[in-house]
């Protein structure tokens, strides 16, 4: 515990919610539109919606074009290990690593971005639900625990995120991937057209999809359609897709409920122990070094997967020596991402004479084939994966790949567009494996005194023995659609856990107290007015990409405890 | 070769006059447009730059890869200036290794056998060069051919006039057509996004 803080004041609440990414704003708009008084804490800056300094600019306005400086390269080493995710367009929306130190004790590729919005501003917008194919996962296999839910738990609660959000997407009446409220989806391109064709003909059906994308196709709520500038990661001016800035955060300031604090780090949940409960969180001011108290009947922790779980870490009382609600030992365990960065690639020289209009900032989706039924059952792997991709027309940048040409023609080439492509990333599950874990360093600590994480969490056999089939199977997908110089890859030492930004799994949900750490409402078991919506949460992490179940999850939590309020029981 | 530099203004004025220095010695040989290119260059207000002599060789390695034709050529879109701005700010020390050794072998291999730097050599000769780097089995010459490719291409199409005129600038396309004749666009490649 740290030593005795100088406290300058308090305020109280009827809620706080920690973080304003995607679902600290669900969060905020939900308990506020309940009647709540909701305070918002946010560690980083405020960002208006529109607030968006990169969203007009051009190749040519960024002094470094599409590098940002040595120097500033120098303090997001670690922010840069995507490879996209520190391009001057976008780089202000992710942490400076020297101010915000973690350690690793094995590589793990932290992406956070410290600003209201966090990385809604930021995230992929692929938007999938999970399927009792997940949820029942755990429990058929005897890996880890049970899930508390199952998909006609949040079934409901897909619906109304999805129809607020607004996704847009193609039914498809899969049970491993439902069906959700969609927008109308986007369209493939030629290229796409005809390997979607092909593998439904030659590989018994296998079913390609176009990307469920949280981005608008028509208008939307007072949101606007999206311009197809594949902008998205700068911030959009037209809120076409969802983020906290665009869509709940405005809503929850509607209600007239919302106080949105930024320039706090939350630096532990307060603990009653008298009542069992908790009684508010305590922050740090990031510029004024201020200690405040604030106080609340509940408290739900958004921060994301990692931070929210080292916030009850450094929770610690008498009644809880190893971090809030951590009777089961296994906050901090479990720790998950999706293992991803292999597949195949390959070009045609058909529809030479045809193009498209408009960057859509969209793929293709193969939605899960291996291990749904009895028929595709593997031997060598539990669970599966999805892919990714999309087809286009190669751009100048071909060009710096062709190392052996130079002159007036082939810079006459470099004009035109390429061949068509077509290339597939697999997404694959990750089981949960207690050992794969972070945890806190108390002797060393980050400049606003909060003990750094240390994190420990690497792929294992399944995994690995997944991954051959995922660029195995890409490949196949590829030779069906008659493509050529079909090149496979596998770049595991870059997927490493953290790299999909899919982080998740250290707060599990479970039935039993003594081997999970939230109910089957997200409810700390020991302390049932903290509520953890966030990646934290989660019992295993299917292969879909996962915002809309946090989205899902802390919509329904937030129900529960207004209603759990409103019967005084919390 | 790298030379810190205090101020934007002594800077400007050593870099003039080195590469006025540098061109007097090299001759008539070099294009005007090479060296109006390079003396456009901004030097950055704090960090490395290049020598006047390695500023002109890799401008006219630039113009090599990709000359002016019936479309402007690397000096014409301002690629000289560029690379000195990202030597200066942008490129990694290892980087900035890599170009620097990589100049300087090829001046000093041009000089040994040609009798000129490579600035100085007529096309003809920069070309078979530039074939013999491709060729080359020798991993830094490889690898300062890839970075100076990689450095000179960006720098030509995410300028703005390469990004207006040559390729089809559309920042608002306002919807998605899946399926158009590659001959709506003329035949050119959209702008990167």
């Amino acid at each position: 515990m740290s030593s005795a803080p100088a406290i300058t004041r308090q305020e109280t609440y009827d809620a706080i919610v920690v973080g304003s990414g995607i679902s600290g704003g669900w969060a905020a708009k939900e308990l506020a539109e309940k009647g709540l008084k909701v305070l918002l804490l946010e560690r980083g800056r405020d960002v208006k919606h529109g607030d968006y300094p990169t969203a007009m600019l051009d190749a040519w306005d960024f002094a470094g074009r599409n590098r940002i400086t040595a120097t500033a390269a120098g303090r997001q080493e670690k922010q840069g290990r995507t490879g996209y995710t520190t391009h001057p367009a976008s780089a202000h929306w992710f942490a400076d690593d020297v101010d915000h130190p973690y350690a690793e004790t094995k590589r793990f590729d932290w992406m956070r971005g410290y600003h209201v919005g966090g990385r809604s501003l930021t995230w992929g917008r692929q938007s999938y639900r999970f399927s009792d194919l997940d949820f029942e996962a755990n429990a058929k296999e005897g890996v880890a625990v049970d899930w508390p839910i199952r998909y006609a738990d949040i079934a409901p609660w897909y619906d109304h995120v999805e129809r607020f959000a607004g996704i847009s997407g193609q039914k498809e009446g899969l049970p491993q991937l439902p069906d959700g409220e969609f927008l109308p989806p986007m369209e493939m391109n030629v290229l796409e057209k005809h390997v979607k064709r092909s593998i439904a003909d030659r590989l018994g059906g296998r079913v390609m999809t176009i990307g469920r994308a949280a981005n608008l196709t028509r208008p939307h709520l007072g949101r606007g359609t999206c311009q197809y500038r594949n902008r998205c990661s700068r911030g959009c001016p037209y809120g076409a897709y969802f983020s906290s800035n665009a869509s709940t955060l405005p809503a929850a300031f509607a209600t007239g409920n919302l106080t949105l604090r930024p320039f706090a780090v939350a630096a532990e949940v307060l603990y009653d122990g008298a009542r069992g409960r908790a009684s508010g969180v305590r922050v740090v001011d990031t510029v004024t070094l201020e200690v405040i108290d604030y106080r609340a009947r509940i408290v739900f922790l958004c921060a994301s997967a990692v931070a929210s779980t080292a916030l009850l870490l450094n929770s610690v009382s008498d009644r809880f020596p190893n971090g809030l609600g951590n009777d089961s030992g296994e906050l901090g365990h479990n720790l998950m991402d999706h293992h991803f960065k292999v597949g195949a690639s390959g070009i045609t020289d058909a529809f030479a004479d045809r193009y498209f209009r408009g960057a859509r900032p969209n793929g293709i989706y193969i939605p899960r084939f291996r291990n749904v039924d009895a028929k595709s059952r593997r031997q060598d792997y539990l669970r599966g994966f999805g892919y990714q991709g999309s087809a286009s027309r190669s751009d100048w940048t071909r060009g710096i790949r062709e190392l052996g040409l130079f002159g007036g023609e082939f810079k006459k080439a470099l004009v035109t567009p390429g061949p068509w492509q077509f290339g597939i990333g697999a997404w694959g599950e990750c089981l949960p494996y207690h050992a794969n874990h972070l945890k806190l360093d108390r002797t060393r600590r980050d400049r606003w005194g909060q003990p750094i994480v240390v994190f420990d969490c690497g792929w294992k056999e399944n995994e690995l023995a997944m991954r051959k089939d995922m660029q195995a199977s890409a490949i196949e997908m590829l030779e069906a659609a008659g493509l050529k110089e079909i090149k496979g890859y596998d770049d595991v030492v870059n997927s490493a856990p953290g790299n999909c930004i899919h982080e998740m799994g250290t707060a599990r949900m479970g039935r039993d107290p003594r081997t999970s750490v939230l109910n089957a409402w997200n409810q700390v078991h020991a302390v049932p007015n903290v509520f953890v919506t966030d990646g934290a949460c989660m019992t295993s992490n299917g292969c879909v990409n996962p915002s809309l179940t946090y989205m899902a999850l802390t919509a329904r939590a937030c129900d529960h405890a207004v209603g759990e309020m409103r019967k005084l029981n919390l | 070769m790298i030379s810190p530099e205090n101020s934007s203004t002594t800077g400007m004025l050593s870099r003039r006059e080195a590469l006025q220095r540098a061109a007097f010695l090299l001759g008539a040989a070099l294009s005007p447009s090479i060296v109006a290119g390079v003396l456009r260059a901004q030097p950055a207000a704090a960090g490395a730059r290049l020598s006047g002599e390695h500023d002109l060789a890799l401008a006219a390695l630039a113009e090599r890869i990709l000359p002016r034709t019936d479309t402007p050529g690397a000096a014409d879109v301002g690629v000289p200036a560029f690379i000195g701005r990202m030597f200066a700010e942008f490129l990694t020390t290892a980087e900035r290794s890599t170009l620097t050794s990589g100049v300087t072998a090829l001046d000093l291999g041009c000089t040994a056998r040609l009798g000129r730097p490579f600035a100085a050599l007529e096309g003809a000769q920069q070309d078979d060069e530039i074939r013999r780097l491709i060729g080359s089995k020798d991993a830094a010459e490889r690898e300062f051919l890839r970075l100076t490719r990689e450095v000179v291409i960006v720098g030509y199409f995410t300028s703005e006039k390469i990004g207006k005129t040559l390729l089809r600038y559309e920042p608002v396309p306002g919807r998605y057509d899946a399926d158009i004749p590659l001959s709506e666009t003329g035949g050119a490649a959209w702008n990167r996004p």
